[in-house]
Order: structure tokens, then C-alpha cells, then sequence
């Protein structure tokens, strides 16, 4: 008998030990990440993700750090306090970015630069953010809001609502919708999909983004992708 | 080109705030013949700026710092070089096609020109650097080409019969500025990244 393909595997792997559990909690994440927003959730476990890698002390409040900034040099590290009270759900988290990297993208993007005028391109992104989440979980259905505030060279505020329903085992479908004070394109959305195991997290959906800027002439990026995947050490 | 279309949006997709750009353009030299005494000779030269500091448009651009710095360089040994210079946003010439005129054919523009270097004086066989911080060399920013025109005056000086034609030659003509260009727009990229 043939071999069933790899990618089969997997996907039963991830399907059969959540479809067969009957009785699933709701939404759940394992990185309190939605797709492009918080997800109000508390850290149960410690958790090594792409979009955050965190440790839970006490109290639910938690250490955690974006493992993808990080890996574009920009180091960060916050602090998060999130508690479950019956249906309702508060988070309240604080990050530090300091970017390191100037000088490496720098060196990249004038040596590809057309003008041997540009002598230096140096990109900046420190400073502190803020946010804070409210949640109701409903069963499967988790809905809430999000605001955050970033204060990097220029500042950075969005409002985001978000549903996340819980259709099959680990696995939900993720919806987001808000405006950004400041900071891009006034309307900002996500939709996709979020697995929460045992174990394994994932993330996977696309984001409207709209980035257009004068400094890009003729480039605009209306969407990205977003990927996020994470193991939880419970 | 290409490399650069898609390199420009993933550095911005971090440096969603701001950047901090150097531009320098590349050094060149500017020979001005002297044809007559006591009349000034104008060079309009022109200077192509780095896109980088062409798209500003709608942009809070931060200017930290302008300027520009030459050597002037008068190898007569008789003749005093009186200079003065002007940043001008319109003009003739091109990279490749300096121009020159008198007062005679002197363009309209040149009045309109934002002077940048006072007058001054060069004494024979010298060799002057001049750096030049005025204000006015802010106006380049966004421009993609500007001209500055140098009024080149020769006097006389000494006892011996000038030579003429005699020329001076303005070396290492470069255009400097630093900027902070703020990138309001790229909010979205933080977000996908779990900042």
C-alpha cells in the first residue's frame, strides 16, 4: 500500500485527538495571539512562538517577547497581566522595543541602492507600547476589543474588535476589525484561522494592511500574510 | 531596480517609524574661465539630489542638517577671485552642460536665487575649503534637481599684466543632508509581527 502523503499526516495528526475531544474550552491560542491582535486569554503554560514567546510567573502576569522583531533585530521584551473572571477577560501588557539593527539595514539598502548618493538609511523603532484587551467568553465564541499604543519615532494607536469562535476541536476561526488612530491606513482587518493543541500552536490568515507610503514610490502593500506558530511546554 | 522593490518594503516592514537618511552626492569639479576683468562670470551648474530625499512630499520630514562644501581653488598668481553663490530652484544647465553667462545674457532666475555663500575673497594661488550651512540650502529638499549658480568677479591685484583668459576651478563640489523621514503610514506591519 502506498504511503499516505506527509502533509495528510499532519493534518490528521492535528484533526483527530481534537475532533474526538467533545467537550472543547472555547478558543484558545496557547500565545494569547489572535492574528494581529492580543487575544484575551491567559498564559497557562510557557510558550515558544513566532509572534510571542512568553513565560508565566504568577498571578497571571507573564514575561514575553515577539521572537519575530527579535529575529529582525529589534529586541523586546514586555510584561502581561491577564485574569479570567467568569465570562469576562482582562489583559493589560506593556513592551519595550529597542532596535539594534540600524546599521545592518542600513549597509543592506545602500549597497542595493541605485544612488551611491545614499550614504546612510537607518531605520528607527524604539520605544515603549501599551495595550490592553477585554474579552467575553461565551462558550465556543470569544469577542472582544483591543487598544494599543505604541511611542516609537512616531506614534502608533489602534482600536480592534475581534470574534473568535471555537468550530472544531483546538481549531477557530479568527475575525478582526478596527481603525488606527495613528499609524497607516484607517481601516485595518484579519481573518484566519487559529489551532490551539496540546502542544502545537498555529497561526494562519492574511491581514488588510493597506501600507502605502510616499517613501515607497509606486509600492503598496495592501495585505500580508500572517504566520505564527509556537509549542507550549505543558 | 527590482532587488530594490522588493528590498525597500521588508526593511520598512520593521522600520515602521521612522529613518534616519545620509545622502552625499558624489564629489565633482567645475572649471569657470575668466574672460574679462572686473566683470563677473556666472557658472550655473546643476545638481541631481538622491531620490531619498526627492519623495517628501506629504511627509513630516525632519531636516537635520544641510550643506554643502567645495574647495575653491585660484591658480593665478596675479588675479584676487571674488565669489559669491546662489541656490537656485530653476535653471538651464545639466549635469553634463554646466552653463556660463555675464551680466550681459544673466537669466531672470538668478535674482530670484537664494544667495548661500556671501561674497568673498581669494587670494592668489590659494586653495580655500568652504563649507556652506546656510538656511537656504534647506530648500533643495524634495527637489530632484537644483542649481547653484557661483558669481565668479576677478580684480587685479599686483603690478603684472593679468593673463587672460585665466580660469578657477571650484573642486569636490558636494551636496550633503541628513533627514529623519517618518513612515506614519506602515503601522500594519508591527501588528503581523506581534509587536
Amino acid at each position: 500500500m502506498k504511503p499516505p502523503p506527509l502533509a495528510a499526516c499532519v493534518l490528521a495528526a492535528l484533526l483527530s485527538p481534537s475532533l474526538a475531544a467533545a467537550d472543547a474550552d472555547g478558543v484558545r491560542t496557547n500565545t494569547a495571539r489572535l492574528l494581529t491582535t492580543d487575544a484575551a486569554e491567559a498564559i497557562d503554560a510557557p510558550v515558544l512562538g513566532l509572534q510571542r514567546t512568553a513565560l508565566p510567573l504568577f498571578a497571571g502576569l507573564a514575561v514575553d517577547t515577539s521572537l519575530y522583531a527579535n529575529a529582525l533585530l529589534a529586541p523586546n521584551l514586555g510584561l502581561r497581566w491577564a485574569l479570567a473572571a467568569g465570562p469576562h477577560r482582562f489583559v493589560l501588557g506593556a513592551r519595550y522595543t529597542h532596535f539594534v539593527g540600524a546599521s545592518v539595514y542600513s549597509d543592506v539598502v545602500t549597497s542595493e541602492a541605485d544612488t551611491p548618493a545614499l550614504q546612510r538609511f537607518e531605520p528607527e523603532l524604539s520605544g515603549p507600547s501599551f495595550y490592553g484587551v477585554y474579552g467575553l467568553a461565551l462558550g465556543r465564541l470569544l469577542v472582544q476589543g483591543e487598544a494599543r499604543y505604541g511611542h516609537y519615532t512616531s506614534d502608533y494607536l489602534s482600536f480592534t474588535g475581534a470574534v473568535a469562535f471555537n468550530f472544531a476541536g483546538h481549531w477557530s476561526v479568527v475575525g478582526e476589525a478596527g481603525v488606527r488612530v495613528k499609524g497607516g491606513a484607517t481601516l485595518r482587518a484579519a481573518a484566519g484561522l487559529r489551532y490551539g493543541g496540546e502542544h502545537f500552536g498555529l497561526g494562519l490568515g492574511a491581514s488588510y494592511v493597506d501600507m502605502s507610503d510616499p517613501a515607497l514610490p509606486g509600492e503598496r502593500l495592501p495585505v500580508l500574510p500572517v504566520l505564527d506558530l509556537s509549542w507550549s511546554f505543558r | 531596480m527590482m532587488m530594490r522593490a522588493l528590498l525597500l518594503p521588508c526593511v520598512l516592514l520593521l522600520s515602521a517609524c521612522s529613518a534616519e537618511i545620509a545622502i552625499q552626492t558624489e564629489p565633482f569639479d567645475q572649471v569657470v574661465p575668466i574672460t574679462s576683468l572686473l566683470e563677473p562670470v556666472y557658472a550655473e551648474v546643476a545638481l541631481d539630489l538622491p531620490e531619498e530625499s526627492v519623495n517628501t512630499q506629504n511627509l513630516d520630514i525632519i531636516v537635520n542638517e544641510v550643506s554643502a562644501s567645495l574647495v575653491v581653488v585660484n591658480p593665478s598668481s596675479t588675479l584676487t577671485l571674488r565669489t559669491s553663490a546662489r541656490l537656485s530652484l530653476t535653471g538651464s544647465a545639466t549635469p553634463d552642460n554646466p552653463r556660463l553667462y555675464t551680466d550681459l545674457n544673466r537669466p531672470a532666475y538668478y535674482d530670484t536665487a537664494a544667495e548661500i555663500l556671501a561674497e568673498r575673497d581669494f587670494p592668489p594661488v590659494s586653495r580655500t575649503p568652504v563649507r556652506i550651512e546656510s538656511q537656504a540650502l534647506q530648500r533643495a529638499i524634495g527637489r530632484r534637481r537644483v542649481w547653484v549658480i557661483v558669481s565668479n568677479t576677478v580684480v587685479r591685484s599686483g603690478l603684472t599684466l593679468p593673463q587672460l583668459p585665466a580660469r578657477i576651478v571650484l573642486e569636490d563640489i558636494v551636496f550633503q543632508a541628513l533627514l529623519t523621514k517618518p513612515f506614519p503610514g506602515l503601522g500594519g506591519a508591527l501588528e503581523a509581527g506581534g509587536l
